[in-house]
């Protein structure tokens, strides 16, 4: 067996760390495992806040004309929610995720750029802080939406500093995704280990390449829509204002150019997750890898060009254009749900937690898929827009996808971050109760949406109705709290526990940070096995099988040379 | 009334609005459908292949027809709904007529609306705590010229199964045949501050002489 036969490759041990324990060592941190953990730390306590804000929300909404909070506190509230679950959770959680995995998979020492990288995340957490600190402004917070749109955010109506903090927090983690990518870019192209040729990538790396394509795409332009705001309202521009020849609605063409992007941003890293965890679980290689490649590439490209099906109901846009292109980002994803079912069928699936959120993930996010393709169509987005309907979409996609993928993604890797298991028991106990509660929580607000009730209103009518679902919309959010609950026990009971030496491959994973120590050593290699195919680490502990895995590489590189795959 | 109601969305109040239910529900049970079949095929392949022994998994890692199968039937599908229903539909809805049977400038502000018949003297304005009453015939072609004088907010008649912003600096024009007698719900749907939940109006869908009456007497005819 040719691939057992031959010698590792041996890692040079460089100079240790000067500092190696204490507060000190995580603020001058610029190894890439530290920043990754900084970063989801950090990600993960945003989650929390952003979650309590939701609680105030489902609180305030449980039953009609409710008095818990009033509007100017509550559109705070749904304000900060939006931007914190999307700037400061699912898309930085990623990032995080993949500065801890990106050199690990590739068999690199570090990322390339490590000050930089220490940068990104303060920059990031900084972001963050500056956000919520309007909360203490006069005035209060932010309260014109994720969005921001103008003239709603100008001067005139928004004016006090809490809206300047907003903006100014944004802009910085703009410029810390923008650095981010760059690093992940330049990192996964250059500081591949000898052998690891990119068609041997993990799944995971290639969509956090595709990924940092789009940030650099996408970030620029909220960027710039972010610093116009700010003239228009420190120093006296026009840009948005109508009233003086300015164009309300070109604030929502800048926006839209990165907040479709960004969509694609918030998910691809986690088709990465998913493939990686069901390839695993289902003990057999990635089916269809090339498709699952290609298709995240067709998602990238087609993400520049959907931007105004957020601007259905503007009437300033082509729609027909926007739609097509829309729809064809759902033949893109659907190749991925073709492969992730071609990856389980002949394997030997194994439950664990793990698998059990990627599964959610794959119930909840087909449902955001396929309400996703109804709103893509202007005519039922004429109806649909902005109201619950869509408020249910998106939370599948972003809460049942991403959120889901994220636990799947913590379960998954924490014994190789931090050498521990953590409970199954409690894991399954917190995937189930996570599962109902969110479907309890954002199924019903498809049939709120239909019957015409809009978003990001502080209170409703008593319409017949409206009142129960919103009820069972606010118990489910209890319940998934229950769940978030469950898990944070579950960190800390784990963390308690002394197993002794945790084994470098516990879940028999395939790509090449199961190779390594767990947790990895500083340079993350004493020795790398030798890679032959796109899973050095199964082949490596089953070399019986490896023979197969090679022999399906050479295959599906001729093909690919010969043009027959697409 | 709540069973009626479990079947989905309001019964539509316009001609424009039947033809985007039925736009709706074929997507509706399309992707109901896709659904089913997809999630059919995760719990079989999960139920079936679940490890049981040492049975060793099958290493397959690709098929190229299958993974052609799986581009072309969803591409045949989207195509389909695209060239067939969506396009089509969007075209025929914002179809605007040269002579509208009656026009109505609708304004949008912080936090109500004004509705305005121009050549008829009749100005409807509304606030937070009164709601204002769209009046709008039976059977004739209504065309609405939708603006805003501050932010952004959004004209939204669920029963109509639609809706269009109103952006300040800039009219919306679009028409609309009401086919059903009522009273009828109406919303903002664009974020618009504080009191964005309250911007509520009412819609009162009058038979064509009715109307007529409504409007001769400049507003002032009581309905019922
Ligand atoms: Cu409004």
């Amino acid at each position: 067996m040719s691939i057992t036969a031959a010698p590792p490759i041996r890692i040079e041990p460089s100079a240790p760390r000067l500092i190696k324990h204490g507060i000190v060592s995580w603020l001058c941190a610029t190894d890439h495992k530290r920043i990754g953990l900084l970063y989801m730390s950090t990600a993960f306590f945003f989650f929390i806040l952003a979650g309590l804000l939701s609680l105030v929300m489902r609180t305030q909404l449980a039953q009609p004309n409710g008095t818990f909070v009033d509007a100017h506190v509550y559109n705070q509230v749904f304000t900060l929610h939006g931007t914190a679950m999307i700037f400061l959770f699912v898309a930085p959680f990623g990032f995080g995720l993949a500065n801890y995995l990106i050199p690990l998979q590739i068999g690199g020492p570090d990322m390339i750029f490590p000050r930089l990288n220490a940068v990104s995340y303060w920059f990031f957490l900084f972001g963050g802080i500056t956000v919520f600190s309007g909360l203490a402004a006069q005035g209060g917070g932010a309260s014109a939406g994720w969005f921001a749109y103008a003239p709603l955010s100008g001067i005139q109506i928004s004016s006090g500093a809490g809206q300047d903090l907003w903006l100014i927090g944004l802009l910085m983690t703009s410029v810390s995704s923008i650095m981010t990518g760059i690093n992940f870019i330049t990192t996964t192209l250059l500081y591949r280990a000898p052998g690891m040729t990119m068609w041997r990538l993990p799944i995971f790396t290639w969509e956090m390449l595709a990924t940092s394509l789009m940030i650099l795409m996408a970030f620029p332009p909220l960027a710039t829509c972010f610093i116009l705001l700010l003239v228009d309202r420190r120093m006296g521009g026009h840009i948005y204002d109508p009233t003086m020849g300015g164009s309300a609605i070109l604030y929502q063409h800048l926006f839209w150019f990165f907040g479709h992007p960004e969509v694609y941003i918030m998910i691809l890293p986690y088709f990465g997750v998913i493939t990686e965890v069901i390839t695993t679980f289902s003990g057999k290689p990635t089916f269809g890898y090339f498709g699952l490649v290609l298709s995240s590439w067709a998602i990238a490209t087609l993400s520049m060009s959907v931007w105004a099906h957020h601007m259905f109901t503007t009437g300033a846009v082509t729609n027909p254009f926007f739609a097509g292109m829309s729809f064809l980002i759902g033949v893109a994803t659907g190749i991925k749900f073709w492969n992730w079912i071609g990856t389980m069928w002949q394997g030997a699936i194994r439950l664990t937690t793990p698998m059990l959120f990627a599964l959610g993930f794959l119930f909840n996010f087909l449902f955001g898929g396929v309400t996703g393709m109804m709103v893509a169509s202007p005519p039922i987005d004429f109806h649909a827009e902005d109201s619950y309907f869509l408020v249910s979409h998106f939370h599948y996609v972003l809460g049942g996808g991403s959120m889901f993928a994220i636990f799947a993604a913590i379960y998954f890797w924490f014994p190789k971050v931090f050498g521990v298991m953590l409970s199954e028991k409690l894991g399954k106990i917190s995937f189930w109760l996570m599962f109902v509660g969110f479907n309890a929580t954002f199924f019903p607000m498809i049939f709120l949406g239909m019957w015409g009730m809009p978003r990001r209103v502080y209170t409703y009518p008593n319409f017949p109705g409206w009142g129960d679902l919103n009820f069972i919309a606010s118990a489910g959010a209890a319940v998934m709290s229950l769940a978030v609950i469950i898990f944070l026990v579950n960190v800390y009971v784990s963390s308690l526990r002394h197993v002794g030496k945790m084994a470098d491959n516990p879940w028999d994973g395939y790509s090449l940070e199961w190779a390594t120590s767990s947790p990895p050593p500083e340079h993350n290699f004493e020795w790398l096995p030798p890679i032959r195919s796109f899973r050095p680490a199964f082949d490596m502990r089953h070399p019986e099988l490896a023979s197969q895995a090679k022999d399906y590489e050479k295959r599906a590189m001729r093909k690919f040379k010969e043009g027959k795959i697409t | 009334m709540a069973l009626a109601a479990c079947a989905g969305l309001p019964r539509p109040a316009t001609v424009q609005g039947h033809w985007m239910a039925g736009n709706w529900y074929t997507f509706w049970f399309t992707g109901a459908a896709i659904y089913a079949f997809t999630a059919a095929l995760i719990v079989y392949s999960v139920a079936r292949w679940r490890k049981r022994s040492d049975r060793p998994a099958v290493q397959l890692a690709d098929n190229f027809l299958i993974e052609i199968v799986g581009v072309l039937i969803p591409l045949a599908l989207v195509l389909g709904l695209f060239f067939m229903l969506t396009w089509p539909l969007e075209n025929k809805v914002d179809r605007l007529v040269a002579t509208p049977d009656v026009t109505v400038n609708v304004t949008a502000f912080r936090w109500s609306w004004q509705f305005a018949y121009p050549g008829h003297d009749i100005r409807i304005l509304g606030t937070p705590t009164t709601e204002p009453q769209l009046v709008l015939p039976a059977g004739e072609t209504v065309q609405i010229n939708l603006s805003s004088i501050d932010v952004d907010h959004a004209f939204w008649i669920p029963a109509f199964l639609y809706k269009k912003d109103a952006i300040p600096g800039y009219v919306n024009r679009f028409d609309i045949n009401p086919d059903r007698i009522g009273q009828y719900w109406g919303e903002c749907a664009e974020f618009c501050g504080l009191q964005h939940a309250r911007m509520h109006f009412t819609v009162r869908v009058l038979a064509r002489d009715q109307f007529a009456r409504w409007l001769a007497s400049h507003g002032k005819l009581a309905l019922r």
